[in-house]
């Protein structure tokens, strides 16, 4: 017994020996944090992982951290004003050294993480897609507020007028564009038109943008391309940005931005007004070009690890903008005088849990709502009462299960599947139509060697209204050189008919026509039948076909080139076909001798050309980028003719052609000019952007662009200067369209001449 | 206030055509197809022809027009073989069953007007209802295109390129080859922003056309 006792003594003896050594093996961290220039920065921020542990460092830049065991860790520096900077650091033995990092400030330089391309997070170079990349940086270099402003700078594509502005790109006209948060559509389309002023990039990280149809990822509406607007994400422990930016026509826009970051816990807040007092293009014109409004943006996002493996994620998002006008009844001389109060509201809330399931396995499972909803009154001037009053109501929801497989370093799968809901409350829609879809979709990388890159991928998408949608897509990228990368994909999108063409119950109360969606045209038609209403039917109903997606394909080639560091050029042609374009046609004729007119699947389009890009950085002061697109869009145009044969006697002769589209310019160009002085902290651009002549006014009604028809070309050039406080006030000011260009009869987003003042304040 | 020019015959020769035109319809034994008759074309360019549209919203006066003549025709003679095509807004009669007592009729060819070198023998459609017109109503079934809310410039009416009418006149004897050429008084440019910014200066409703008539009984458009 003594002798158990003996040993157990002589155990706990030997284990506390042993674990004091273990103790007396803690190891420091010491280092000093300066700027490119080696001056010291102070409240440069410091974490340690794992575990986390934070510190900041003091007046003279100098950082400690103790009582560390040895191993690999994960450091991370960031200061307000400059890049962050990402090491992985071994402590042991011999690491005893103070240690120096330097920071660089923060540049326009492109970032490199994108994530649209393939729905997981891959660098731009490595990607197959050919992805343009908008960095915050540059977005605050060119001192604008709204998306639209940010993508009229960018090459190939042109804002369009018609319900809110929006993006025409590769040619396509705004309804072809699918505009995304973080990953999750935004809803909400006027006559096609998503009114890209309604989205502030006060918050934005960055705009991921791929040309060319993408619907074998993302779905409907990717049919000319995806813009995905990436919102910022807290680096440091507390961050706090407050920035304000007054503009001609009483243009303020005050924006507020909050994050915390603690323990792997995220936040992020965003809030942002925005006013104008509108503006008129002709001055005495009754009715504003732009009515005065005000507009309030908010958004939260946090995520958190629940267990490990899982972790929580949630958005939510926002908008409401007020609108005021005035508009008139009858003729300008004498007009009625209506008062016009417009109220436009979204909302969306999306939770995500991200589940690793082993250490190849990665789960994200995701829901996603969003409303959006306008409310406008036209009210007499006089006499107070009402003229008109419309309401519009839309709700989406989506419900998405994502799986990531890495099988080896070399082949990577995505798998997903989801359900979608979609309702709508509207006058001219009868009995609150809705409709469901659900959606699968695969894709597999295979990277063979260093020198290639492989994607698949296939979606298919089940619809209760219309046809279903099967759309595939290939690409791939190699390395001849270094610099000298080969890409290629071929893909199709689609463009599901919307709730208008599906439901639409329109009779034209003073004139007498109908319009009636594909849906509901059948049963309408009877309806009408059955009441004597009808006096001919054009097309019989028994032979309507089932409206099918508008639906593309496309083909994709280019060259990406490397020649030196801090040179980039990158070329690329497209071609799309694009089919089943979806008009509005005559389907019978009614008694009142007005026709019933339905959607049908009639028109072809096809869009090609050639963009080129070029950035060039001669030195760490100046960065060059040019960019331009030639572009042929046309329109298939086909009918028959009455014409007269050899002998004067009437024929009909069938015809079909692709003559050019309208509101197109051939020819597009962008140059952008940064200076950067950093001995100053100043800095300043000059940006400028052409278009070609394009086709506006159909003066012969041939519904095509003729040699006469086309509208003169036209640049617009803007430019700022700012300069940084202490690495982080900055007072930039600066004058959009210098040459106070505008042309009230199609443009009416150019305002003309625009002096800015913007101070942005990282307070912390 | 209506303009009528005459663009290649002097008034003598007028006249003169005009004699020829009762001697070629009273001797009904000269069959209309023996080609041997001397060519009797004029050419007429009729300007800012006012229907009494106006921009009101309905069309609510009917103007008859005498293409043998070139000259107005009375409201007083609308039921009457004396009128060839009357206008209403944008809709173009001929004077046949529905529209009025004669054997009128018309032929929209999708061809220009000076390859229009021959009226064609057969295929021409009449007035069947107020509104089944031989002249089809409505944006590019007729003669004009309209542009609507969202084309540029928005509520035009455009008449179409390559787009002749073929009339037969109201006796059933003659023949005409017609192109509109505009809807607005003055006969505006419609793609210029002068147009676009003061629409009120240019009336619509107002016709401007040019057509070639054929008075010796034959089908050709040709001197010869």
């Amino acid at each position: 017994m003594m002798k158990v006792i003996q040993r157990a003594f002589l155990i706990s003896i030997c284990m506390l020996t042993t674990l004091t050594a273990y103790a007396q093996q803690s190891y420091s961290l010491e280092g000093v944090v300066t700027n490119k220039k080696g001056q010291p920065l102070e409240n440069a921020q410091l974490t340690l992982q794992e575990p986390d542990l934070h510190t900041v460092t003091d007046q003279t830049g100098a950082f400690a951290f103790s009582s560390l065991r040895s191993g690999s860790y994960t450091l991370t520096i960031s200061h307000v004003g400059y890049q962050s900077l990402h090491r992985s650091v071994d402590i042991d033995y011999s690491s005893r050294d103070s240690l120096t990092f330097q920071l660089a400030i923060k540049r326009y330089e492109s970032p490199s993480v994108v994530v649209t391309a393939t729905r997981s997070s891959r660098d731009i170079e490595e990607v197959p897609e050919p992805v343009t990349v908008i960095s915050d940086k540059q977005i605050k270099a060119s001192g604008n507020t709204r998306l639209s402003e940010i993508l009229a700078e960018q090459t190939g594509l042109t804002l369009t007028s018609d319900h809110g502005t929006g993006i025409q790109v590769q040619g396509f006209s705004s309804d072809y564009t699918k505009i995304m948060i973080d990953g999750q559509p935004l809803i909400g389309r006027t006559a096609g038109t998503l009114n890209l002023d309604r989205i502030s990039v006060g918050n934005v990280q960055q705009v991921e943008m791929i040309k060319g149809p993408s619907s074998a990822l993302w779905g409907s509406d990717a049919l000319a391309g995806v813009i995905n607007i990436i919102t910022e994400k807290g680096q440091r422990p507390f961050e706090l940005g407050i920035n304000s930016r007054y503009a001609t026509n009483k243009t303020l826009d005050l924006g507020l931005n909050l994050s915390t970051r603690k323990n792997n816990w995220q936040q992020n807040f965003y809030f942002n007004r925005n006013s104008s007092g509108g503006y008129r293009l002709r001055p005495n014109s009754i009715s504003q070009t732009v009515p005065s409004y005000h507009n309030y943006t908010t958004s939260y996002q946090t995520s958190f690890p629940l267990f490990q493996a899982v972790e929580i994620e949630f958005q939510g998002r926002y908008y409401r903008e007020e609108q005021s006008s005035r508009d008139y009844l009858g003729d300008a001389e004498n007009p009625t005088l209506l008062d016009s109060d417009a109220l436009q509201e979204d909302y969306s809330l999306a939770p995500t849990i991200n589940f690793e399931l082993g250490t190849h396995t990665t789960a994200k499972l995701s829901h996603y709502f969003s409303r959006y909803r306008t409310d406008s009154r036209y009210q007499y001037r006089q006499g107070d009462s009402l003229y008109e009053h419309t309401q519009f109501d839309q709700y989406y929801n989506k419900s998405e299960l994502q799986l990531n497989h890495n099988w080896s370093v070399n082949h990577i799968s995505s798998l997903g599947s989801g359900y979608k809901h979609e309702q709508l409350k509207a006058q001219r829609y009868a009995g609150d139509p809705a409709f469901n879809s659900y959606f699968i979709f695969a894709q597999h990388e295979w990277i063979p060697t260093g020198r290639w890159d492989i994607i698949g991928g296939l979606r298919y998408d089940g619809h209760s209204e219309y046809a279903a949608q099967l759309s595939p897509k290939f690409s791939a990228r190699y390395k001849l050189f270094e610099w000298l990368h080969l890409r290629g994909s071929a893909g199709s999108g689609f463009k599901a008919p919307d709730f208008r063409q599906l439901f639409l119950n329109f009779t034209n109360p003073t004139v007498g026509y109908s319009v009636f969606g594909s849906s509901t045209v059948r049963d309408r038609v009877q309806e009408l039948q059955e009441r004597g209403q009808i006096n001919e039917i054009l097309i019989p109903l028994d032979q309507l076909n089932e409206i099918k997606a508008e639906h593309s394909w496309a083909y994709n080639v280019g060259i990406d080139l490397y020649p030196t560091d801090n040179l980039e050029l990158r070329i690329n042609l497209f071609h799309n076909d694009v089919s089943d374009l979806i008009e509005s046609a005559p389907i019978a004729t009614k008694n009142n001798g007005q026709s019933i007119y339905s959607y049908f699947n009639l028109e072809d389009v096809y869009t090609r050309g050639i963009e080129t890009q070029l950035r060039w950085e001669p030195n760490r002061q100046i960065e060059l980028s040019a960019g331009y697109q030639l572009l042929d869009a046309r329109r298939k145009i086909e009918g028959t003719r009455t014409v007269q044969n050899g002998q004067g006697e009437v024929v009909e002769k069938t015809y079909s052609s692709f003559k050019p589209m309208f509101n197109r310019s051939k020819h597009t160009a962008n140059l952008k000019l940064y200076y950067f002085w950093e001995a100053l902290d100043v800095d300043a651009n000059i940006r400028g952007t052409w278009h070609g002549p394009y086709g506006r006014t159909d003066a012969n009604g041939n519904t095509y662009v003729d040699s006469n028809e086309y509208e003169d070309g036209y640049m617009i050039w803007d430019t700022n200067l700012a300069k940084t406080f202490r690495d982080r006030y900055t007072l930039r000011m600066g004058i959009d369209n210098i040459l106070d260009f505008t042309r009230p009869s199609d443009l009416s987003y150019l305002p003309g001449r625009i002096f800015y003042a913007r101070i942005s304040l990282q307070l912390y | 206030m209506l303009l009528i020019t005459n663009k290649t015959f002097s008034l003598p020769l007028l006249a003169a055509a005009f004699a020829l035109l009762f001697t070629a319809c009273d001797d009904s034994s000269t069959g209309p197809e023996t080609g041997e008759e001397e060519s009797q074309i004029e050419t007429h360019t009729v300007e800012d022809l006012d229907t009494g549209y106006g921009g009101r919203m309905t069309p609510n006066d009917t103007l008859y027009y005498s293409l043998r003549e070139n000259s107005i025709v009375d409201k007083s003679d609308s039921v009457s073989t004396q009128w060839d095509l009357a206008f209403s807004g944008t809709t173009i009669y001929t004077n046949s069953e529905a529209s009025g007592p004669g054997d009128g009729g018309a032929i929209v060819l999708g061809q220009t007007f000076d390859a229009t070198t021959i009226a064609p023998s057969e295929g021409y459609a009449i007035d069947t209802t107020a509104t089944n017109l031989a002249i089809t109503t409505g944006s590019d079934n007729g003669w004009y295109h309209y542009t609507g809310q969202k084309g540029t410039p928005p509520h035009t009416i455009v008449p179409l390129e390559n787009t002749t009418l073929i009339v037969r006149t109201a006796d059933g004897k003659h023949y005409a080859k017609l192109r509109i050429i505009s809807w607005y008084k003055g006969n505006p440019d419609l793609s210029s922003d002068e147009f676009a910014n003061n629409s009120d200066n240019y009336p619509s409703g107002n016709y401007t056309f040019e057509y070639a008539i054929q008075l010796n009984g034959t089908r050709t458009f040709t001197e010869e």
